[in-house]
């Protein structure tokens, strides 16, 4: 065993193992708690291995649990059922709704069940989502230009859903608010891929047809699938955000909801201006209740459920202070779009918000989530809308890196809207208004990129060997694509030239980017990637497309350049602190790294002249 | 429960025994790929309370199932918490953890968790890279190029290390 195996084996010894009996016994008692040890008879839902589950799961139980981990929780659930339904609406119905809670419920399952995404949105709480329309629009339209579905009205085409055998509950929580529980149901889905797009089906190359189905009534971990209604203007509606709110409630054993709250005109401030500067002196105050009171209440009831979410909040506490703050507001009627300017200070150092990104001067966060004290750079995070190729929910927040100057170019304004003369911040109006942003902004490039297809975009220029190609002024976090024309038995290499880089980067970091290079059918050139030290050999004459791929934290600026091996400088050909190993990709997918350097080396089982060979 | 309208599935004895027969090698790569301050029995605790509400009989390969699963937690808990700290550093005030580890470990720990995962998979339990792949979501061509960059890297510092001595 050479050392890195030691290592390894070391680390995967730590701790005191508990044993299997305990850890089974206490992940029995945690499924469904009912079961005897050794027959689990209860609640096991038909659940498909985890990669294959379409849906957005609830996170999964911690051992600590972290203020507003349950409101994430809860999000995760209730866009289960919601997104399923209403993940592309064509039009919002202004008398949609039900006679009864769970009549809206049962007509929101039997929308799923026919893929009928105008009934689903028609039994939707209209206060919450009554700006929904235009941003659903827009996102289907662009998809259907973009080629990423081959009919902007017939989005799901290829996605079947069904629920089944929906058995439900009723308990009233307060006057025209009633707590929907789900005892029994199945919610079902298939993909049958030959219906997707021509570019979909490229992006899932290989994959099959799948189908999964989850217990409905066993979403959550710890506690029962519920959905909460709500009576407006005498129907019935599913409300998203007192579903979320009550499982934050149900989570952290919270005291019950007080709808007694005082009219609209009691609570906000008198300006546009006035409820967006509230509500950040409110936040930096840790005054939670006059921040709860700045969100419209027909729209997220935060202030009803005000006491649970201090209890959820615990005794965190914010800390920033604000010194200098500013706002310029438009209005429109009974709405109006908030910049804000502000800044202050942290127990980090200062912090500041230009109105699309906040700046801030913080300890590195490495791959493990582990904060590296040892050094600190000025970040920034920007929600301008850029689009990320990195997903989730990376779409709104694009980190960037230090040595990059990053300012807001477009300014991501505060919605905010007028209820009975008092004005309320909007947070649904603002997401959606950044996604309008960030629809809009979704390229060719950027969708390829995401979907792992950057081989199939036309080349953005060429690569001429012992050229560098400028890195500088990209902001765009999809790869470059450059057009290669090679010969049979060529052997280059490539390195990037990247000053500034983040430190505490990760392992994968350390080259600044990748460049992975591709024949003209698409295929991978082994063995993939360009990077110092490593010789590529062209299989055959012809054109290649190169795909430029710079990490994370983006330097401001730097190149790549590509050599003949014989034009190549020392250090792409033997980049310091590697030695002079090479390494190549065996037929069998294993990889040989050998070395001649006359000093052994504790990575390796024996001395001197070394080969490492792996499977 | 009453009315359901699924067959409950059961896990015998048999399927039961499977499971502790696994404890073991899971535990060791929960240990691999989680963070520091995490407890690889929490890891391993959390997949198998999700394999158990699974159909057993739906599930090919349980050890391939339950390492995925534990890939999966790893990576949802690094994700969430790398996106929280930043919103914490500037609302929250962060919750302090121990995550001091051994500094013979310090390289390793810098390492990326899945290629960190890879690595422990291949070099010390022998494991085929695309059976390594497959473990922790990746294509056997990426799971290839990420571990030959990792090895080339440790072998350096591990070279330089051994030079300081």
């Amino acid at each position: 065993m050479n050392e890195l195996e030691r290592r390894l084996d070391l680390l995967a010894r730590r701790g005191t193992p508990r044993g299997a009996d305990a850890v089974l016994e206490a992940a029995n008692s945690g499924s469904d708690g009912a079961a005897t040890p050794g027959e689990i008879d209860d609640s096991v839902s038909d659940a498909t291995p985890p990669d294959v589950i379409p849906f957005v799961t609830a996170e999964p139980a911690r051992r600590r649990r972290r203020p507003f981990g349950s409101l994430i929780a809860a999000a995760g659930m209730a866009a289960v059922l919601v997104v399923g339904a209403v993940a592309v609406s064509g039009l919002l119905g202004s008398g949609g709704g039900s006679n009864s809670p769970e009549g809206a419920v049962r007509q929101l399952a039997d929308a799923v069940s026919h893929e009928d995404p105008i009934a689903a949105a028609d039994v939707l709480a209209p206060s919450e989502v009554g700006s929904l329309e235009a941003t659903v629009s827009n996102a289907e339209h662009r998809a259907a230009d973009l080629r990423l579905v081959d009919s902007a009205s017939a989005p799901l085409r290829g996605v079947d859903l069904s629920v089944d055998g929906l058995q439900l509950s009723t308990e009233p929580l307060g006057p025209d608010v009633t707590k929907v529980t789900i005892s029994s149901g199945t919610m079902s889905a298939r993909t049958e891929h030959q219906l997707f797009s021509q570019l979909l089906q490229r992006a899932m190359h290989g994959a099959h047809d799948e189908s999964s189905s989850v217990d409905l009534a066993h979403l959550a971990d710890d506690q029962p699938t519920f959905l909460v209604a709500i009576k407006q203007d005498g129907k019935w509606y599913v409300s998203a955000a007192y579903t979320v709110l009550e499982y934050v409630r149900e989570a952290n054993r919270g005291p019950a909801p007080d709808f007694d709250v005082p009219p609209a005109s009691a609570l906000g401030a008198d300006t546009p201006d006035a409820a967006v500067q509230d509500a950040l002196r409110a936040l930096s105050a840790n005054d939670f209740n006059r921040l709860f009171s700045l969100v419209a209440p027909d729209q997220i009831p935060l202030y009803a459920y005000r006491s649970s979410l201090a209890q959820a909040i615990g005794d965190s506490r914010t800390d920033f202070t604000v010194t200098q703050l500013s706002t310029s507001s438009t209005t429109n009627g009974d709405t109006a779009n908030v910049v804000l300017h502000a800044s202050g200070s942290t127990s980090s150092g200062p912090w500041s918000w230009d109105g699309g990104c906040l700046h801030s001067r913080d300890p590195n966060v490495d791959t493990n989530g582990d904060t590296n004290a040892s050094t600190s750079a000025d970040y920034a995070y920007c929600v301008s809308g850029t689009p990320s190729v990195f997903g989730g929910l990376a779409f709104f927040v694009l980190p960037i890196g230090p040595g990059r100057g990053a300012t807001s170019t477009t300014p991501a304004p505060i919605a905010v809207v007028r209820r009975d003369g008092r004005w309320f911040v909007n947070p649904v109006g603002t997401v959606l208004g950044l996604l309008d942003g960030s629809i809009g902004k979704v390229d060719q490039r950027t969708l390829y990129a995401t979907l792992g297809l950057s081989q199939d975009l036309p080349a953005d220029g060429a690569l001429t060997l012992g050229r560098p190609v400028s890195l500088a002024g990209d902001d765009s976090p999809a790869p470059r694509v450059l057009a290669l024309h090679g010969h049979a038995g060529e052997r280059i290499v490539g390195a990037f030239d990247v000053p500034n880089l983040a430190s505490g980067d990760d392992i994968e970091s350390y080259d600044g980017g990748e460049a992975t290079v591709y024949d003209s059918d698409g295929k991978r050139v082994s063995p993939g990637a360009l990077f110092p030290g490593q010789v590529m050999t062209l299989p055959r004459d012809g054109d290649y497309k190169v795909v430029v791929q710079v990490y994370g934290f983006a330097p401001a600026s730097g190149t790549f350049t590509v050599w003949h091996e014989a034009d190549a400088p020392e250090s792409a050909l033997h980049p310091p602190g590697l030695g002079d190993q090479q390494c190549e990709i065996t037929d069998d997918g294993g990889s040989m790294c050998s070395s001649s350097s006359a000093v052994s080396s504790p990575f390796d089982s024996s001395s001197a002249t070394t080969a490492t060979s792996t499977p | 429960m009453i009315g359901r309208a699924v067959i409950e599935p059961t896990w015998g004895a048999a399927e039961l025994d499977a499971l502790r027969e696994l404890y073991s090698p899971l535990r060791r790569f929960a240990a691999v790929i989680g963070r520091w301050d995490v407890d690889p029995d929490d890891l391993v605790q959390d997949a198998y309370a999700r394999v158990l509400r699974a159909d057993p009989s739906r599930i090919d390969d349980l050890g391939r199932y339950l390492r995925r699963t534990i890939a999966n937690l790893a990576t949802d808990q690094r994700r969430a918490d790398a996106r929280a700290a930043a919103v914490h550093r500037v609302t929250v005030v962060a919750e302090t953890t121990d995550d001091a580890y051994p500094s013979d470990l310090a390289d390793l720990m810098q390492v990326e968790p899945r290629v960190r995962a890879l690595l422990f998979l291949v070099d010390v339990e022998g494991s085929p890279i695309s059976d390594a792949a497959d473990a922790v979501g990746m294509s056997s061509a990426s799971a290839r190029m990420a571990l030959m960059r990792a090895r080339r890297r440790l072998r350096a510092e591990l070279n330089a290390e051994y030079s300081s001595e």
